[in-house]
Order: structure tokens, then sequence, then C-alpha cells
């Protein structure tokens, strides 16, 4: 059964249309990163799958049940996180946490048990009794994450989760994604930082004036848009024409010669790794190093949007 | 051109406001507000006779009674609108982060304050210029010199320029703009209300020890305060000293002025000068120290130094430290929302409500003292007055209830955590009487002070003789005073009645603002000027309707809940014991209907004004989209 379904979702303000006809078919246990630039539609269509939308048109299900039908067991199955964070700085974290066990009506007698498991996910155990304004603005994104993870839904609805944090609170904001994950939650995060869904998600929909204008895995969209990745090398010794030997080499498409390296370039599944590492072994030359890019996310973001807000 | 003259934050904030709607749909509602409730005076006055058709005549010399009607209506103005217009001026530059911005210019403090101050002061200026016309129908009709017309313009103008620099005052010292106002009202109606009371009492103590022989006067020409001051100013001119009671209440200046002649007037007007500029050195002094202050709203810092206060009065041989009402350190059971409500915000504590009614209790306690001491001296009550006690507690009763009722949405919005709320399975209906759950509590520990008030009313003054107001007019009706018969049970019946209706009233009202509308302080604004338009203005429209027992005095009592207050209080208007049982029933169904009504649209509303899906609200959207002619109107919703 798929976690979200969406068909031909439109959300409208006023004259203007912000989602234009979206559909996703997310299955359980996927993570889905919705990436667009600012105006998109992204968080539209969290609100819509957050209850948060009165007005919309399609239809749009989360974990089998229509929004629109059953909102209130709609909200028993999912975990919203706005952009903003939503805590109550007034409380303690241990009272942030009880009030919204209280809130999704957890037995009183599980609620400690529970609070304790869900801050030592987040790693805010030493932080229970701190004041909720006292925390670092990383911290406050994992409290609401651990917020979410009270009830056990089966869906966590990720808005901006990574805006404004350092490149700390970012990686650790990952991994605790990851560990998610692999729990088996099934994750719809939009973000604009592309790198780091790409490491993340297992799909990926490009959104771009209230228009999805791209759909599948990472790899998918590389093969599809054609796009060149990069692996630098670092060599001693070997033939001075190194360069057009691998120019000359099956699957590669452009060979940059730069101060102290080679830029090999090809097309995604034209060419293993491997097979290249052992070619310019093979021509004699000592190899310092070996380093492929990482995935160019912003790249594919690029080729596939015109900078256009809806 | 205003560029040319080096004010850049003035030209910007003029063009700001002329870009907006709401300026030009305020001044319209204030120019039809003048020239209405000043045409109604006018036709109140010579309307019967008019249509007797002995017309030149009776209209001769009531220039006097529309002058004094248009300077009241421009207090009125100055007073409520002003604060509202001028206590955003620093605040909003603080809550939007751009103040810093504008002191690393080359602008210093005075400039800055300057120019904010006359940016407010150029719109309200043009509202007093409003009634130009009118003042020359004034002068027209005769009764009126040119020096009082005179007079009426330097006193408005230096009131509004005392007001204005008394809430630049407060913008500068507070964060927000909601508690801006919030203190601009409340000291301001301290300083109005109390301060003539304080400095006349002292006065008279002072001379009392002299053994002077002050006998008080008791004019009957408008609202009472003021009389004492005549009694004083003519018999002793030349005592300034006491002229600082006036600083604060233009209409005692203006009336005073006019009544003493031109030449002593000019000296009245020292104090409110004195007092704007005071003012003015406070919000310059204050000015960097407060810029950019520190996080945490102005309430639960004052309770956490009543806390401190209180705490180490009590540390003490007699009461070691004794603690009454420990707080409990609660986690949520089933009602979250409430239990925040309650337990941690500083208006729903117990302990800081305790802190609260003592407060309350305070000011009241030496009041009725002094009644008390009164009544065993057998001397006559004319200050404090058993039935004036309540008043300062329904002000200050209205204002805590309103302030917390229209943050009970608005400020889960401003704190982005609404959404998160809203996502819960907590139902709408939940969420909303949760929410009032603090107010409620409230209102609860200002049952309290109201039942101080009441009773000590009850307990001072004998049955059938009250010695209230003993002579002179009714302010409002021109009737004039007799002995009103006093009647303990239904006192007390509607004292009751009117705590447990207009309070409940401000609550819904409130709530019903706070989802409506977008900020706090416009919820909060709304709320106080609606109270005020429904309290005043009816006994504004009747106030000339001088006679027993009118139709129109009678309308008043059934619409306004200011009217109902004085008629439980003070008899206000001559009726007999069934038109008053009658007029007062009336208007406790008709507001217990509002506030029914205001419940019913929270409830029923609440998913819709708060942005939530609920099922009952999207089988009527899914209704519309099924109409495709209305596809863009059905679903339209601004985000």
């Amino acid at each position: 059964m798929l976690a979200i379904d969406v068909q031909d979702l439109w959300v409208r303000y006023g004259k203007f249309a912000a989602v234009k006809g979206i559909s996703l078919a997310i299955p359980r246990g996927e993570v889905f990163g919705f990436i667009g630039p600012n105006g998109a539609g992204k968080s539209s269509t969290i609100k819509v799958l957050a209850t948060l939308q009165r007005k919309f048109e399609g239809t749009a299900r989360l974990g089998g049940v229509d929004i629109r039908q059953s909102p209130d067991r709609v909200r028993e199955k999912m975990g919203y996180v706005p952009d903003s964070f939503g805590v109550y700085e007034d409380l303690t974290v241990r009272e942030f946490l009880h009030f919204f066990a209280a809130a999704y009506r957890l037995p009183y007698s599980r609620r400690q048990a529970v609070v304790d498991d869900v801050l030592q996910l987040t790693d805010l155990a030493h932080k229970i009794d701190a004041q909720v304004d006292s925390l670092s603005r990383g911290m406050k994104q994992r409290l609401s994450l651990a917020r979410v993870l009270l009830h056990d839904p089966e869906v966590l609805l990720l808005d901006e989760p990574a805006s404004g944090l350092d490149p700390r609170a970012r990686i650790e904001m990952r991994e605790l994604l990851k560990a998610l994950k692999e729990m088996g939650k099934t994750i719809l995060i939009s973000s604009h930082i592309l790198h780091e869904l790409a490491q993340l998600c297992t799909q990926i929909g490009i959104l771009e004036a209230g228009k999805l204008v791209a759909q599948g895995s990472v790899a998918d969209i590389y093969r599809r848009l054609s796009i060149l990745r990069i692996v630098h090398v670092q060599v001693g010794g070997g033939p001075t024409d190194l360069a057009d030997r691998l120019r000359g080499f099956a699957g590669v498409s452009q060979v940059d010669e730069q101060a102290d390296r080679f830029a090999i370039r090809f097309e995604e599944g034209s060419l293993e790794l491997e097979d290249l590492h052992d070619f310019i072994h093979g021509q004699g030359a000592r190899i310092r190093m070996f380093q492929a890019e990482v995935m160019d996310m912003e790249t594919a973001f690029m080729k596939l949007t015109e900078g256009i807000t809806a | 051109m205003l560029s040319q003259f080096h004010l850049p934050l003035l030209t910007r904030e003029l063009i700001e406001q002329s870009n907006r709607r709401r300026t030009y749909v305020f001044r319209v509602i204030y120019a039809v507000a003048l020239f209405g409730l000043t045409g109604w005076t006018i036709w109140s006055e010579v309307g019967e006779m008019w249509a007797s058709g002995n017309r030149a005549i009776l209209t001769m010399g009531i220039g006097r009674t529309v002058l004094d009607s248009v300077v009241g209506l421009q207090f009125a103005g100055i007073y409520l609108f002003l604060p509202a217009l001028v206590c955003g001026s620093i605040t909003s530059e603080k809550e939007r982060e751009t103040l810093g911005l504008l002191i690393v210019t080359r602008l210093g403090p005075w400039t800055i304050l300057f120019e904010k101050l006359l940016a407010r002061l150029v719109p309200m200026s043009g509202y007093l210029l409003l009634s130009l016309p009118l003042l020359a129908v004034a002068r027209t009709l005769g009764g009126v010199s040119n020096m009082d017309i005179v007079w009426a313009a330097i006193v408005l103008c230096v009131t509004m320029f005392l007001v204005a620099s008394f809430s630049l005052m407060w913008s500068v010292l507070a964060r927000t703009t909601a508690s801006a106002l919030v203190l601009t009202y409340v000291t301001g109606a301290i300083f109005m209300l109390l301060g003539n009371w304080v400095v006349i009492t002292a006065i008279e103590g002072f001379a009392s020890l002299l053994t002077l022989n002050f006998t008080p006067t008791v004019y009957s020409s408008g609202p009472y305060p003021y009389t004492r001051e005549l009694f004083m100013l003519q018999n002793s001119p030349q005592s300034t000293f006491l002229l600082g009671s006036f600083a604060f209440n233009g209409t005692v200046l203006f009336k005073v002025g006019r009544m003493t002649g031109a030449a002593p007037a000019g000296y009245l007007l020292l104090p409110s000068l004195l007092a704007a500029g005071s003012c003015l050195g406070i919000a310059r002094w204050q000015f960097w120290r407060r810029a950019f202050p520190p996080a945490g709203s102005f309430i639960p810092k004052l309770l956490r130094w009543f806390d401190d206060f209180f705490h180490r009065i009590n540390q003490n041989r007699l009461t070691r430290g004794i603690v009454l009402v420990r707080d409990k350190n609660t986690l949520p059971l089933f009602k979250p929302v409430a239990w925040r409500e309650t337990v941690k915000k500083s208006l729903g504590t117990t302990r800081y409500l305790v802190r609260l009614l003592v407060l309350l209790e305070l000011p009241l306690l030496p009041l009725v003292s002094m009644v008390l001491f009164d009544l065993i001296e057998g001397r006559q009550l004319i200050l404090p007055r058993p039935a004036g006690v309540i008043y300062p507690v329904w002000f200050f009763a209205v204002l805590f209830v309103s302030v917390h009722a229209t943050g009970a949405i608005a400020n889960e919005r401003s704190h982005q955590t609404l959404d998160v709320l809203l996502s819960t399975p907590l139902t709408s209906r939940e969420i909303v009487s949760q929410k009032l759950a603090g107010v409620w509590k409230l209102c609860f520990v200002l049952a309290i002070p109201f039942a101080t008030a009441i009773l000590y009313e009850l307990m001072t003054t004998a049955e059938a003789s009250r010695p209230i107001m003993p002579m002179g007019t009714n302010p409002w009706t021109g009737q004039v005073y007799t002995q009103p018969v006093f009647r303990k049970l239904p006192h007390l019946f509607w004292s009751i009645a009117s705590f447990l209706i207009y309070l409940p009233l401000m609550a819904w009202l409130g709530l019903w603002l706070s989802l409506r509308l977008a900020s706090r302080l416009r919820a909060l604004v709304t709320q106080i000027l609606l109270t005020v338009a429904i309290c005043a203005l009816p006994l504004l429209f009747v106030s000339s309707l001088r006679g027993v027992m009118t139709i129109g005095s009678m309308v008043v009592v059934v619409i306004s809940p200011l009217a109902a207050l004085m008629q439980i209080e003070l008899h206000s208007v001559p009726f007999d014991e069934t038109t008053r049982t009658v007029t007062l029933a009336v208007n406790m169904v008709l507001w217990a209907g509002v506030a029914g009504w205001l419940r019913f649209q929270c409830y029923r509303h609440f998913a819709e004004l708060a942005g939530r899906l609920d099922p009952v609200a999207s089988s009527r959207v899914a209704s519309a989209v099924e109409k495709p002619a209305l596809e863009f109107e059905a679903v339209g919703e601004m985000g």
C-alpha cells in the first residue's frame, strides 16, 4: 500500500494557483525529497498532507486514509514539522514532550518511557529539564523531531528541516533521518539544500511553479538528463600522452587537464569506476588520488528548472 | 518636499501611511462620527423648538454647547486613537528588527524620536482640522467668543502633544507594540482619573492641618472630578502647585481655562508641556537601553519582580517564609492546552494570580477604609464613594481579560506554533474550550475584588438611603438628582449578573477577534475600541436627552453596558423600580445573547479561521469543488 498517494492536486490562493495538478505515489519506507525554489509549492503540498490546507482540489490519501474525509484519522498517522519548528519556548523539554504526548492521547502510564525513548533517539536526554528557549537551533530542530515521534506515526512530513542549521547540526539531522529511515518510516522532506537530499532520499521530485518537473530516483534523474559524472585523478609518472589515451578509453566523454590533476567526465552507467582505475594503472601511472565527485544535484536542478516561481 | 529638509524618516512614514487603505477608511469614519455626533447635539438642542417654528431665538447661544460637544469628541479621539497611532512607532521597528538599521545611520536619537512623533502628529492634526467647520458653526450660533475657540485649539494641540509624547515614551520602553499600548492606556488612565483625586486629597489634608476652611462646592455641569479643582482655582489662583493634576486631563484644562479667563489659563498649559517634555526626556534617556530589550514579556518580568519582593518580605520573624499556595511542578494529564494556559502562562499561574489579587485588593482596602472612617465620623461621603470603588476594578478586569483572550490564538500564530497544535489529533472544540481555561481562572480570581467592592457597598449603605451624589445633576441626562431608593438585594443580583455576563462577553469577543485578525495588536486595539464604542457611544447620543425617563435614556440603558453599570451603581437615570429592572434585564439578556453568539462563532468557525481541515468543513469544501463554474472563487483562500 502507498504511504502517500496524491492525484491531480491543486491548491489555490484566490486566483493564484500555488500547486498545479501534482500527482505523487510514495510507497511505505521511502524517503521522498521535494526540491524546488522558494514559492514552488512545496510547503502548500505538505500542508495539504498535514491537514492544514482547508481548500484544495484533487485527492490526497495518507496511510490509505482520505485526507478530506477523515482528517482526524490522518493526524494520528502522521507527524508534521514546519520550517519554523513550532516549539513552545516557555516550557522545559520534558514539559514540551509531555504536552504533545497528552495531545496525541498517549496513555499516561506509557508517556515517561516514550519521552525517554525519543529523547535518547534524538540525543537530547541530557537536556530534559532545560528550558526550550535555551536550546540551540539544531537542538530545537531535534526536539521537534522528537515531538513527532511520540505517537510513532507512519509518515513524517518535514518542511525544510535543515534550514538555518550550521554544518554540524545538518550532519546530525541527516544521521537522525537515516536512523528513522532504517526504522521503516516514510519521510517526505522538502529542502533546497540539494546535495543533502541526494545522499538521503530514495526518490526525489523537482517542483517548479507548482508543477512537478521530474520525479524518480537520483540515478534515474541523472540518466534522464544525461548529466556527466566527474572523477578527479592525480597521477605520478606514467606516459606523457595519458590524457589522450584516457580520451580514447570507451565511455569517457571528456578529459580536462588541470594543474595537478585530470578531471574525467563520463555518462552515468557508461563506465564503471573500477574499470577506469584499472585502465590508468595499466598505463603505468601511479595513482595518488582517485576521487569521484558527489552527485551534481545543482546541475540537475538548474537543467530542470528555469528559475520561475509560481 | 520633506526630504529637502532632511527628514527622511518622516518622509518614509508619511509615504507608508498614504499607501495604506486604512488611513483613508479611518479618516472617513472619524469625520462621519464627528460630524454625525455634533449634528445630533445641535438637533437635540433645537429640534423640538425648530419644529414649532420659533427658530431664530432658540438657536441663539447654543454655540457653547456645540463647542463643548466638538471639543469633547476631539478629546475622546485624542485619548482613544492617538495611543494606538503612536505606540507602534518605535516598537514596530524593534519587532521587525529594523531599529538597529536606523541607529547605524546618521540619525541621532532625538531626530528619530521627533520624526517619529511628527509622523504620528500629522494624521492626528488632520483629524483635529476636521472640526474647523464645526467650530465656525459654533461661532455663528453664538455664545462663543473668539478667545474660546483659540483656547480650545490650543488645549487640543497641547493635549495631543502630551498624549503623543506619553505614548512615544512607552513605545521606547516596551518591547512589543501590544505591551506599549496596554501600558499607555493603563498608566494614562491612572494619571487621568486618580491624579486629580490624589493631589486634591493631599491638598485638602494639608489645608485641614493648617485649619484652613475649604468647603467643597459641587458644580453640576459635567463629569464630576473637576468640580473641586474649579473651586480651588477660583479661591486660590496663585496655587500653581495644584496645576500638576491638570496635566493629564485636557477636558478639565479646557473648562477651567474658559471659566478662569485666558491670562491665568496660560499657566495651566505649563504642567502639560512640562509633562510632555519629561516624557520625551525619558524616551531619549532610555532610547539606547531599551533599543534591544531581551526576549520575554513585561508581565512575567513584573510578576517575577513581585515574586522576589514578596519572598523578601515573607522572610521575617513572624511569617518565617510560610508559603500558603505552592505551585506544583505538574505535567499535563488529559488537557494539555488548558494545562499550559493555567500552569505556564503568567496570568494563569495560581501564584501570580494571587499576586494580581493582592495588587487589586491593596488599593481597594484604603478606599474602603476611608469610607468606613467617614461613616464613623458622621461626615458626608463625597470621595471616595462606595459606588466609585467598583469602576477601577471593572477597568482593570476588562483590560486583563481582553489582553489574555486576544492573545489566545494570536500568540500561537505569532510564535508559529499554531500549525503544530492544529496538526495534533485534538479536536477544534477541545482547542477552543481549553484555550480559555486561563481566562476563566483569571475571572475567578477577579471575582474576589469584585466581591469585596460589592460587599462594602452593601455594608456601608443603608437600605433606601444612599448618600451618593447628594445634589447636582446627572452629567449624562441633565436630570436633577434625588435620593435614589437603594435596595440591597436587587443591587447584589444585578452586580453578580453583570460580572457573570460582561466578563465572559469580553473573553469570547477577545477570542473571536484573536481568530479573525492576524496580529494580537490589531485584536487588542479592536477589542478596546469596540468596548469603548458599545459603552460610550449610546451615552454620547443621549447626552442631550434631558428629561425624566425618556425612551432614549431607556434605550441607552438597554444597549450600553456602561450605562447599565451606572444604573446599578448610581441609579444614574431616575427610573422607577420596574423600569429599572426591565431595562437592566433586557440589557443582560442582550449581551448574554451576544456572548453566546460569539461563543458559537468561535466553536463553529475555529477550523475555518485557524486554517485547519475538519470533517464537517471539508464536506462543504467538497461541494464547492464540485461546481466548476465557481472554480476560482470557491476554492480561493489567502494563505
